[in-house]
């Protein structure tokens, strides 16, 4: 087990390793390997269809996958190998492993029937024991970072789609996550709303959270990753630095993804 | 007329109470028992959702007249023999239970996908998310229908009285016996489940709008 000691000071905060998951015959994701530094922003991007939301939501098991492996923070989440077999975990040893592990949702996902203030103190209160006034202190830290501090007794219909996705990320952010997993996350709002969501992200980003980014916006994979993954029909393409991945593309695949950015008029490519 | 309905005044309280208890006893018992195998419909193993899915679609499929013959006439050949009162109560829970199943079943199976998964990103198991998180708001979605089922109880616990049950209907056919005056008996009973039935329509409709979500 310790074979690793003398690496796990620089060991990543996520390491995937030959992931393959299909659908009956069709292959969803094909012998996906990653890793993610501690404090490293990832962005993937890709087309639609490229298996990049699985591939996050397999992070967390939100799906399960039928080979390789998956640690976070050095720890397995979904499979272990026990006895030279791939066994599926227990769901209290998954449930655990999630409570480090922040997910925010295309769709937001609030709970409708709690107050902001009670969606983002129900999981530390209710997972992990946290004392009922210290989740709350620590709830209007969050709102307060996300801008939403006086907006701590509304419900989440009284919210704007910007508004209630800053409160799924807070919500997240709660449990003191080691590792943060957008997926989509500006795609269900609307134009003007994207930005105060991204600038939230920017700085989580900035403050040195480990993040994975799945998203469409070019302009914030530009600006906020570490490094971009390109994914096509299930696999990773091309990766590397910002910079390299926008500027100097080498796969036919990335270009022609690129360019239909380019061509839709996305600032990110235009300078 | 006034002179027959203040003769029967008490009997047809008397018959109002057993009516209401009866209907009060269906919807619990039915309700949560519907409730628990809705449960298993939805989140079971397949054994035990083949078991509830046979059950349901069995007594949905039969008059509840019929239930109640057989519990009636049927039963005591078999050696069991219930009194009227907890055979009513048993049929009447029986029947309402595999319905209000299905309704149960509607809400939980309604609720956005996203709702477990963010319990379960947040690092809930599923009893944990069931409770706090899936079931309020199922209870939400089914405040309305169940309201509906409420009515159609009252309105069904008037068959009990064909097994002897003296509820409201049964009162009511000794009193024409005794008085030969069907039309004013029969209308004061009417009147009786209109009244509490559109009474539980009104409460009903509160109860929808008071379940809305958001800030009041």
């Amino acid at each position: 087990m310790e074979t690793h000691e003398r690496g796990l000071a620089g060991s990543p905060m996520v390491e995937i390793k030959g992931v393959h998951k299909s659908f009956g015959a069709r292959p969803i994701l094909k012998d996906i390997s990653l890793k993610v530094g501690v404090g490293e922003t990832v962005v993937v991007i890709g087309p639609s269809g490229s298996g990049k939301t699985t591939l996050l939501r397999c992070v967390n098991m939100l799906e399960d996958f039928q080979k390789g492996d998956i640690r976070v923070n050095s720890q397995p989440v979904g499979y272990e190998i026990r006895g030279g077999t791939r066994t599926h975990r227990s769901e209290k040893q998954i449930a655990l492993a999630r409570a480090d592990i922040g997910f925010v949702f295309q769709s937001f996902n609030l709970f409708p029937h709690m107050s902001v203030m009670r969606n983002v103190t129900v999981a530390p209160v209710r997972v992990k024991g946290v004392d009922r006034d210290v989740a709350r202190e620590n709830a209007l830290r969050l709102l307060d970072r996300v801008g939403l501090r006086e907006k701590a007794d509304a419900y989440p219909a009284n919210l704007s789609g910007g508004q209630q996705q800053r409160v799924a990320i807070a919500r997240a952010l709660a449990l003191e996550p080691k590792l943060m997993l957008f997926d989509e996350v500006t795609s269900a709002l609307d134009p003007e709303l994207v930005e105060e969501v991204l600038a939230v992200m920017t700085e989580l980003a900035r403050d040195g959270m480990t993040m994975m980014v799945v998203t469409h916006e070019m302009q914030f994979a530009r600006q906020v990753a570490d490094r971009v993954v390109f994914m096509a029909d299930g696999a990773i393409v091309e990766q590397g630095p910002a910079d390299a991945i926008f500027g100097d593309p080498r796969s036919d695949r990335l270009q022609s993804f690129l360019r239909r950015y380019a061509s839709a008029g996305s600032p990110a490519l235009t300078n | 007329m006034f002179d027959t309905l203040r003769e029967s005044g008490w009997l047809l309280l008397e018959g109002t109470m057993w009516t209401i208890l009866l209907s009060l006893v269906t919807l619990l018992l039915g309700g949560v028992m519907g409730f628990l195998l809705a449960l298993i419909r939805v989140y079971g193993v397949w054994p035990l959702r083949a078991v509830v899915d046979a059950y349901v679609y069995v007594v949905r499929g039969i008059p509840l007249l019929l239930l109640l013959f057989f519990m009636y006439y049927g039963l005591p050949y078999m050696g069991i023999d219930l009194p009227t009162l907890p055979g009513g109560i048993a049929v009447m829970s029986l029947y309402f239970t595999a319905l209000m199943c299905e309704i149960w079943r509607g809400a939980l199976q309604s609720l956005p996908r996203g709702q477990l998964e963010a319990a379960r990103a947040l690092g809930m198991r599923l009893p944990l998310a069931l409770t706090i998180i899936l079931v309020p708001q199922a209870v939400r979605a089914v405040a309305g229908p169940l309201v509906n089922m409420a009515v159609l109880i009252v309105k069904s616990t008037s068959l009990v009285s064909i097994i002897g049950l003296s509820e409201l209907t049964m009162v009511g056919h000794e009193i024409i016996e005794r008085t030969f005056k069907p039309f004013e008996i029969l209308g004061a009973i009417a009147v009786i489940y209109f009244s509490i039935c559109y009474g539980l329509s009104r409460l009903g409709k509160a109860i929808e709008e008071k379940v809305q979500y958001g800030n009041p």
